[in-house]
């Protein structure tokens, strides 16, 4: 068996985090988080995850820099990243895909499954 | 020849120049005429006096007498015409006068009845008289009684300027009749004739008061003849004493004895009459050249229809104006003019200076300073003349009127002002014109006045006109501004509106933000109950995911309240108007206290609070708005003050104890609600954002990742709709003091 496929999740509320870290690894993921967004790029370098879920609304940050931020870096930005919000704005999609997002999940659209779905979508390419 | 007779000789030649000049002035008038032949009739009685005491000759004598006569016939006649024709003289009356004058006239040369001759009286001649010389004094008494009273009468009931004019006229006339009548008439039926000579020397009083009157008060419009005519007097005079002169001194040095006095008399008035004439055939010449050659003078009928004509063809005020000031002046030649027009404001009873010539601004605007002259002009809808207002001012009843002309004579008389013309249309006074003088100082003459009357008349229809075609200008230009105006209101209320609706998108995006959360969290748990993932996943963490669901959940009643109650706090229900109770804020603040005792043992914080015991001074308000506003302080405290029993929310652990402390006391005219805690305190550069709605400290947010960012933007709404104040003092990490202070209710 492969090594399990590792992803990163940067998200500011614990309950959530919580949430997707059980059905990540009941699917047979590596999850490691994190709740800021530097502490998510310090994440993305060390444990090069196969695939990075970042919230958009985090405690001081702006998620949007962050995604800036993991495409400037030669370390990271080959790492495809999935927006998973709460935010419904369209720019803030449009964005997102042009920063180089390869997925926008609205956290109330899609259930724990879905992102899962989403995931291996992206990992099999 | 004496001095007396030179005297007489040189006051009838002045009569007769007084008679010529007020003939040639208007020769239609009967005025006019019998002034002539009453005045010539003195200068020819002064004259024909003189020849016959020195020659003797009865025919002489008897001429004395025939213009005695004239005199008295002319004297009537004016009495009964002047200043003005009153009631036209019927032909009984014209028999009256002059019938009387001609009989005695036929008795005087048919017969010896009135004068037989004359006899020699030690140096004098003395008139040898006849009996029908009585019918004679009869009628010269009659005349002269008659004239005067007549003359009295008319005084009594005339006005303005021509009872000014009779006044001087009848104080002449009066002091000549009755010395003459005296010396000449009365004195020698005693038989008195040494005093005959004065009579005509009697008349110099006529002579003056007729003169000043006319200089004064324009008698019979000849002061600008008769200031002409000066000239022709003093070259008159020169010419006669240097002829005389000249005659005298031939006879008395060559021949050695008196010249023939007949000749030189006769001489001398036909060189006087002859300069006399010089210039006014002169001027018959000129006129006749100007006319074929150019026009300098100015024709009455054609000055008023080019005036007309240009008129119609101009509607703009400003060029109206022009119109009127430059015809006026041009034909009148004068020095200055100015218009002052009634100001276009509503309401406003104010004039402006629309067009100087010669005049200073501030000048022209002084004459309508005191109202004065506006109020005269609209009354007397007729002209102010300068030279008349001593006249007004003498006629004018109570001091008020008096002082007020005496104050316009004396601004006329400063800014050099001769008329102020009046412009009413109906009973507006819409324009003033204001006239210096003449370049050549002459005064205005009846003919002007008539032209400045028409003029004005017709300025009056072009100047309402350019007036109301301004009105209609202005009105434009107003329209023009207005609806700008409104463009531009309607441009900020847009721009306002579109403000309004980014700052409700804002908070659609922020309050779906907030209510997704939850949301998401209570679905993925149940997708995965659902989808059997649950049971996978050992005994603690089953109940870990049932439990933050429960709590996502309540989250989720709490920021749909919170969404609820600012949403309506935005439509300002809960303003304090007259209505509002008035209420006890300890009392609320006790209850809401008491609401929170449980949640703080659970925390393992300290509550602290202590009602005051004496109740304090009142404050307007809703209670359910309060106790709303407090539980969201309360409640924040609480919540931001970690304690060691919270595990879970505990993200910072240590050793203090929590407390939360809640006072109420009254500072200066307000109640102020204190809640002090020693909770995580709020970083120095976001306290100012904080009562923002959706605003929420980092530290807060790193705590509670779902506070619905709503609590103290409520708070602040609250107490702000109740005239309150709210604010905070906060140091981070070691506790914030959030204030809410009330207006207490005047009494």
């Amino acid at each position: 068996m492969d090594k399990k496929p590792k992803i990163l999740l940067i998200e500011d509320d614990p309950d959530q985090i919580f949430l997707y870290q059980s059905k990540f690894e009941i699917e047979g993921f590596e999850l490691v988080s994190s709740r800021t967004g530097d502490g998510g790029i310090a994440l993305a370098k060390n444990e090069k995850p196969d695939a990075i879920l970042l919230d958009l609304v985090l405690i001081a940050e702006n998620g949007i820099d962050v995604l800036q931020k993991l495409k400037k870096d030669a370390m990271t930005k080959n790492i495809p990243v999935i927006i998973l919000t709460n935010l419904v704005q369209k720019d803030k999609k449009a964005k997102a895909i042009e920063l180089g997002a390869v997925a926008f999940l609205i956290k109330t659209d899609v259930m724990p499954s879905d992102v899962v779905k989403s995931v291996k979508e992206v990992l099999v390419k | 020849m004496n001095f007396s007779q030179v005297l007489t000789i040189a006051i009838s030649l002045l009569n007769f120049f007084l008679a010529v000049v007020v003939l040639w002035r208007n020769r239609r008038s009967i005025v006019n005429i019998s002034f002539f032949l009453f005045t010539s009739g003195i200068s020819f009685w002064g004259i024909t006096y003189v020849v016959a005491q020195t020659t003797g000759i009865l025919f002489w004598g008897r001429l004395v007498f025939v213009f005695g006569l004239l005199m008295g016939g002319g004297f009537l006649l004016f009495a009964k015409t002047f200043p003005r024709v009153i009631k036209k003289l019927n032909v009984w009356q014209y028999i009256l006068f002059f019938a009387p004058i001609l009989l005695l006239i036929i008795l005087l040369f048919s017969t010896g009845l009135i004068l037989e001759g004359f006899t020699a009286h030690e140096n004098n001649l003395e008139p040898k008289l006849g009996p029908a010389y009585y019918l004679l004094i009869v009628y010269v008494v009659f005349a002269v009684i008659y004239g005067i009273i007549s003359l009295i009468i008319r005084y009594r009931r005339a006005d303005g300027i021509e009872k000014l004019q009779l006044k001087y006229l009848l104080f002449g006339l009066t002091l000549f009749s009755i010395a003459a009548v005296t010396v000449n008439v009365i004195l020698p039926t005693i038989g008195i004739f040494q005093l005959n000579s004065l009579g005509p020397i009697f008349s110099i009083f006529l002579v003056v008061a007729v003169a000043y009157s006319i200089v004064k008060h324009r008698l019979m419009d000849i002061r600008i003849v008769l200031k002409k005519a000066m000239l022709h007097i003093l070259v008159s005079l020169t010419f006669l004493i240097f002829i005389l002169g000249s005659i005298f001194a031939v006879a008395h040095f060559l021949a050695k004895r008196i010249p023939d006095l007949l000749l030189v008399f006769t001489g001398s008035i036909t060189m006087v009459i002859a300069l006399m004439f010089l210039n006014p055939l002169r001027g018959f010449f000129e006129k006749l050249a100007n006319k074929y050659f150019f026009t300098s003078l100015y024709n009455y009928q054609a000055t008023l229809e080019e005036l007309a004509t240009k008129l119609t063809a101009v509607i703009e005020m400003p060029r109206v104006i022009n119109l009127i000031v430059d015809t006026i002046m041009k034909t009148m030649g004068l020095d200055r003019a100015g218009v002052l027009l009634l100001s276009n404001e509503r309401n406003a009873n104010r004039y402006v200076i629309s067009k100087v010539i010669g005049f200073n601004e501030q000048n022209g605007i002084s004459l309508v300073r005191d109202n004065f002259l506006v109020q005269w002009l609209i009354n007397n809808r007729k002209m102010v003349v300068y030279e008349e207002l001593d006249l007004l001012i003498e006629e004018s009843r109570g001091n008020g009127a008096r002082s007020s002309l005496m104050r316009l004579k004396t601004n006329m008389n400063k800014i050099e002002a001769s008329l102020c013309i009046p412009l009413m249309s109906q009973d507006k006074l819409i324009s003033i014109i204001v006239l210096g003088n003449k370049v050549t100082s002459d005064a205005y003459t009846v003919e002007d006045f008539k032209l400045l009357q028409t003029i004005s008349n017709q300025a009056v229809v072009a100047v309402e006109n350019a007036r109301l075609y301004q009105q209609v200008q202005d009105f434009n230009k107003n329209l023009q501004a207005k609806v700008s105006e409104q463009t531009q209101d309607i441009k900020d209320k847009n721009l306002r509106l579109e403000k309004l609706l980014q700052i409700r998108s804002e908070f659609l995006d922020i309050a779906s933000h907030q209510l997704r959360t939850p949301v998401s969290v209570i679905r993925g748990v149940l997708s995965m109950i659902r989808e059997g993932d649950l049971k996978k996943l050992p005994k603690e963490k089953q109940d870990k995911f049932i439990e933050n669901a429960w709590q996502k959940g309540a989250k989720l009643d709490t920021i749909i309240n919170d969404i609820l109650a600012a949403s309506e706090l935005d439509t300002q229900k809960f303003q304090v108007d007259s209505e509002t109770k008035t209420i006890q804020l300890e009392d609320v603040v006790d209850q809401v206290v008491n609401g929170f005792k449980l949640e703080a043992e659970e925390r393992g914080t300290e509550l602290k609070w202590s009602k005051p015991k004496s109740p304090l001074s009142k404050v307007k308000g809703h209670v359910n708005f309060l106790e709303q506003a407090l539980s969201n302080l309360i409640g924040n405290a609480l919540k931001y003050t970690p304690s060691t029993s919270m595990v879970k929310e505990a993200r910072s652990q240590r050793e203090t104890k929590g407390v939360v402390e809640v006072a109420i006391g009254q500072e200066k005219n307000d109640i102020v609600v204190k809640v002090k805690d020693n909770g995580i305190g709020i970083p120095k550069d976001e306290i100012k954002k904080l009562f923002d709605k959706f605003a929420r400290a980092s530290n807060a947010t790193a705590m509670y990742t779902d506070g619905s960012g709503l609590g103290l933007f409520i708070v602040k709404e609250i107490i702000e709709g109740h005239r309150g104040k709210v604010w905070v003092e906060s140091v981070e990490n070691k506790g914030s003091t959030f204030y809410a202070s009330l207006p207490i209710v005047e009494k």
